[in-house]
């Protein structure tokens, strides 16, 4: 590309300085510490929480949200692939002109659909995978691992720079959560009215790098889509 | 207004900045450094799909997350944007011990808030740069709806 004079003339004429003093701060950066690390990929499931919610609440008028929690003013996930244990662990009913429609959870793992056609023998650890941020038809009281069927949406989170080997990872967990089908309506239209996909539950790759967006098509045949999700938002 | 002209140019700075650079971020910086590569090399140019307006806010994204990480500012923001959402008052938020990190047994549950990185202590002049991009950033989503041109 040859510099555009005209174009250049409308840019700040400072703007290449401040690039520069954007990489020294990131020279003087400290690096982050592995738990930092951790607890900031937490934080950022959170903040796609806080947005699929308000997606949901924003949709529809009569829609709310309403939080379910053992301890009255503390939110207690937990901090590795679990099951969906009511009152330990909280969670969102997604609620519905009084009637609660959906269950929004965290790091709850789903049983798969491979493993329903290998017959359900004991659960291995392949027949279960980590839904960062789930949101659920209404899950029964005792601790399960619920079923990829009563999954309505799930997002996998990456506070990263998401790279080909993510959207591989979200591909596989497509393929445990449904059949290949014609456009059905989706199970949460909200989101997007079709799915192609048996349920039609869209699964979401959601990153806080604007470069997933890139791997949006043709993806979304599939019922997988990339959004974007800005860290700090 | 920043023009694609002046964004290529600091792709190409930026991209000389993380081939030099030594530090602590290595792994953020190299896997930068592979993104910009994808645009700027010939090659790459014929065949990436990605346009220089995505690559320039994905290399600002990146650089800002190592300047400026989100921490407890942010924690407090998500969790008073849930209280509001809920209707409801949520305090604080804890997740229960890792097993794979080995902090088993610590307790039953800690507080989420403690491990977050703290805030870094930076001069006003750095605080404006970093200000400035962010804003750059956010009035790019607002005017695409956070869908960035991919094209």
């Amino acid at each position: 590309m040859s510099p555009s004079t005209s174009k250049i003339a409308k840019a700040p004429a400072n703007i290449n300085q401040k690039i520069v003093d954007l990489l020294t701060i990131v020279s003087g950066a400290p690096a982050l510490t592995m738990a930092q690390n951790k607890s900031l990929a937490k934080l950022y499931e959170l903040v796609v929480l806080e947005d699929a919610l308000r997606s949901y609440v924003s949709s529809t008028f009569g829609r709310t949200v309403r939080a379910v929690s053992a301890a009255p003013g503390v939110l207690h996930f937990a901090g590795a692939p679990a099951m969906a244990r009511k009152g330990v662990h909280s969670y969102f009913e997604l609620v519905r002109d009084g009637v609660v429609e959906y269950e929004a959870w965290i790091s709850v793992e789903v049983t798969t659909l491979s493993w329903e056609i290998h017959g359900k023998p004991s659960l291995p650890r392949a027949a279960k995978h980590e839904i960062d941020v789930g949101i659920f038809s209404v899950l029964d009281s005792a601790a399960h691992y619920p079923s990829y069927r009563e999954l309505c949406v799930g997002y996998s989170c990456k506070h990263c720079q998401v790279s080909k080997e993510n959207v591989r990872e979200a591909l596989g967990l497509r393929r445990e959560t449904a059949y290949l089908r014609d456009p059905t309506w989706s199970k949460a239209e909200w989101i997007c009215d079709f799915v192609r996909a048996d349920p039609a539950s869209p699964i979401i790759l959601a990153s806080s790098s604007p470069r997933v967006l890139s791997y949006s098509s043709p993806l979304e045949e599939y019922g997988l889509f990339m959004e974007h999700i800005p860290f700090p938002p | 207004m920043i023009s694609e002209d002046e964004m290529e140019l600091a792709i190409h700075q930026i991209a000389e900045y993380c081939r030099r650079y030594e530090g602590g971020n290595g792994d953020v910086i190299l896997g930068l450094l592979e993104d910009l590569n994808e645009q700027i090399s010939p090659l790459g140019r014929e065949q990436a799909s990605q346009g220089v307006r995505e690559t320039f806010f994905h290399a600002l994204s990146t650089l800002l997350s190592i300047a400026d990480p989100p921490g407890i500012l942010q924690f407090k923001v998500t969790l008073a944007s849930l209280s509001e959402l809920t209707d409801s008052a949520i305090d604080t938020i804890a997740f229960d011990p890792d097993p794979l990190s080995g902090d088993v047994g610590a307790k039953d549950w800690h507080s989420f808030e403690a491990g977050l990185p703290p805030r870094r202590a930076l001069e006003d002049d750095e605080m404006a740069t970093i200000k400035y991009f962010k804003r750059i950033l956010s009035d790019e989503f607002a005017h695409h709806g956070g869908q960035g041109d991919s094209n």
